[in-house]
């Protein structure tokens, strides 16, 4: 009898350590604004979306213009803005970590990215130009630059290097190999250039034209 | 592939690609500038309006390459008028750019930069001059490491703000000078926004021709870290050493740079961004120390930064407060002309610095022409600033700044009224 009792119990642990490992977390539109499209995996077609449909991983989600919609991705919330491209490549939880990697081609969306309780949360985003990856709550890219609400989020570039963007801060993939934060990356988000030289050409690197003033010396009369 | 190996073979690929040009085939992009700037002022001797208009035209040569890699070939060329020089053709820009991903392992990229372009230190009180030379940075995640080298004599008189020497500043104005003065600049910096450490140094190449020539070295630390999510600090402190040589007679410059400020964003509050700072440079201060005679010097950074709209005196013998704030009140509008309007307001307050005055008891003069020779005033005077940044199209920007510069009376010579100072500037692209 206490064998049985043992075998059993070693079965349901196995069982509850398979349902563990390989849990899948459900993707789900809980609202749909405007043209909002699904293409299911290996499929052609495009289907309508609708609240409460389930998306499958490795569906690729399309809105229209003026179209949107909120995801459900276990506890976090994705707010897909118009004339986006999605793929939810992946969304599993494996050894209390949930794991997320979305591919974003084009388009913006915002994350509230939420752990459930006992869980830690590996979540990441790619854009042509660059990766975002959550250690935090909240932000939103278009995948050139990514404005951060809560805690911090790591910003990659396309050649793999990283800063870390912290609530309130902006990154953004410029010129050159390096992603850009901090105050100056905020200096050029508040200021306005009213120089048009693409170049920077001849100035100080800013836009400025260099119009050989350096120094200008003013006697009063 | 160890890391020199790497390097050889990055600077091998660069040298090829921008000698052959036939690797910029994919994209290419080109366009013309215009741009105007006139300043009227009321209350000096010799300037009472100077306006500068400049056509450029520029083109850019793109290729990708693996792993977001890129190359990058610009140049831009241009035509200036003014009243004083009306043709200056000039070459303001001629860059190569070679970004190589995973140049030294993943996660690491090395930018090549060669040619003419724009070098400056982390403060750009030190310098920021188009120059022509090379540049290599290493890339980490958090943290860069940079070298550069340039030469400045090739850059036209009008175009170059090197003024060290005191043959540098006889020649500012002078018409029959063609390049700016010949220096030989150094570069090294390695750190982050938040901390970085930097080294300089500029060699004077004037030879038997100057009747000063000044060498200087310069080492500093700077960095922007972040306090809270709206509040940055801002530090510099720079050591600088140097000498000047006038005939048999070397006399070592030791002098001293440092500033320290703060600086506020609030993106949801109409994009206001404030700042405060205070920015010190030494001047002339004899000190004895164990019986041993030397002094401090005025500071002489390479390129002399503008400081004040209306008043910009030279950086050294010097402690000045800045004030600022601006905000674009329509900012969350839909409309992108409304959206890109930035009224500004500043001041500007001018001390000599103090501490000539409290180790000798005499304040060093400062270096503007009327200072009154027997005022010991520390005060100098007040800038106060206000205008209007705005960028009405993505092709047409605009610029109003008006200042007002209200002197202290004892510390200049008595005819040194209040001066008003007003620049237009206006940018269009074609």
């Amino acid at each position: 009898m206490m064998k049985r009792i043992g075998i059993a119990i070693i079965i349901a642990l196995f069982v509850l350590a398979v349902v563990q490992v390989g849990a899948q977390s459900r993707v789900v539109f809980r609202t749909v604004t405007g043209k909002v499209e699904i293409q299911n995996p290996g499929e052609q077609a495009w289907l309508p979306a609708t609240a409460g449909m389930e998306v499958p991983i490795r569906a690729t989600i399309s809105t229209g213009f003026g179209g949107g919609a909120i995801l459900e991705l276990g506890a976090t919330t994705l707010t897909v803005r118009q004339l986006t491209r999605l793929r939810i490549d992946e969304l599993s939880t494996q050894n209390k970590v949930t794991r997320t990697n979305l591919v974003m081609p084009v388009g913006r969306i915002r994350a509230d990215v939420k752990s459930t309780a006992g869980t830690s949360t590996d979540f990441k985003l790619r854009s042509p130009v660059s990766t975002a990856a959550v250690r935090g709550t909240g932000f939103e890219t278009d995948g050139a630059s990514l404005s951060v609400f809560e805690s911090v989020v790591a910003f990659l570039s396309e050649s793999g290097i990283s800063i870390n963007v912290g609530a309130g801060e902006t990154g953004a993939t410029g010129d050159g190999g390096s992603p850009s934060g901090g105050a100056n990356q905020r200096d050029a988000n508040t200021g306005v250039v009213p120089y048009t030289s693409p170049t920077g050409g001849g100035g100080n690197g800013n836009g400025e034209p260099g119009l050989g003033i350096g120094t200008i010396t003013v006697h009063w009369n | 592939m160890n890391p020199l190996k790497s390097m050889v073979l990055i600077v091998a690929v660069a040298g090829l690609s921008l000698i052959t040009g036939s690797a910029f085939a994919l994209q290419g992009d080109f366009g013309v500038t215009l741009d105007t700037s006139t300043m009227l002022s009321s209350g000096v001797v010799d300037t009472s309006a100077e306006s500068v208009y400049k056509a450029a035209a520029w083109g850019e040569l793109f290729q990708n390459l693996a792993k977001g890699g890129s190359l990058d070939l610009t140049a831009q060329g241009s035509y200036r008028y003014t009243a004083e020089r009306p043709y200056i053709f000039d070459l303001d820009l001629l860059r190569f750019t070679g970004l190589f991903s995973a140049a030294l392992g993943e996660g690491t990229a090395v930018e090549l930069k060669a040619g003419r372009f724009n070098f400056s230190d982390a403060t750009k009180l030190i310098l920021d001059q188009t120059m022509d030379g090379l540049q290599i940075s290493l890339l980490f995640s958090g943290f860069q490491v940079r070298f550069a080298g340039a030469y400045s004599g090739f850059v036209l008189n009008p175009s170059s703000n090197v003024r060290i020497s005191a043959d540098d500043w006889l020649e500012v104005n002078d018409n029959s000078v063609f390049f700016g003065p010949k220096r030989l600049v150094a570069q090294a910096m390695v750190g982050s926004d938040s901390f970085a450490l930097q080294a300089l140094a500029q060699f004077d190449m004037r030879g038997d021709s100057g009747t000063e020539i000044v060498n200087t070295q310069y080492l500093g630390i700077v960095g922007t870290p972040r306090l809270s999510p709206n509040f940055y600090m801002d530090y510099n402190f720079t050591a600088s050493y140097g000498q000047s040589t006038i005939g048999n007679k070397t006399t070592n410059l030791i002098s001293a740079l440092g500033g320290f400020g703060f600086r506020f964003y609030a993106e949801n509050l109409a994009a206001s961004q404030a700042h405060a700072r205070v920015t010190y440079a030494t001047g002339f201060t004899p000190i004895v120390l164990l019986l041993n005679n030397f002094s401090l010097e005025d500071f002489r950074p390479i390129t002399q930064p503008t400081i004040g709209l209306a008043f910009s005196p030279r950086l050294a013998n010097l402690l000045y407060v800045d004030v600022g704030y601006s905000f674009r009140p329509f900012f969350k509008n839909p409309s992108s002309s409304l959206s890109n309007i930035e009224p500004l307001v500043g001041a500007l307050v001018f001390f000599r610095d103090p501490v000539p005055l409290l180790v000798s008891g005499t304040p060093a003069d400062i270096l503007v022409n009327d200072l009154n020779p027997s005022s010991n005033a520390l005060y100098l005077g007040t800038e106060i600033d206000a205008g209007v940044m705005a960028r009405i199209f993505s092709d047409l920007g605009l610029s109003v700044k008006g200042g007002v510069f209200v002197p202290n009376s004892s510390a200049f010579t008595s005819n040194r009224g209040i001066g008003f100072v007003l620049k237009i500037e206006a940018s269009a692209a074609m």
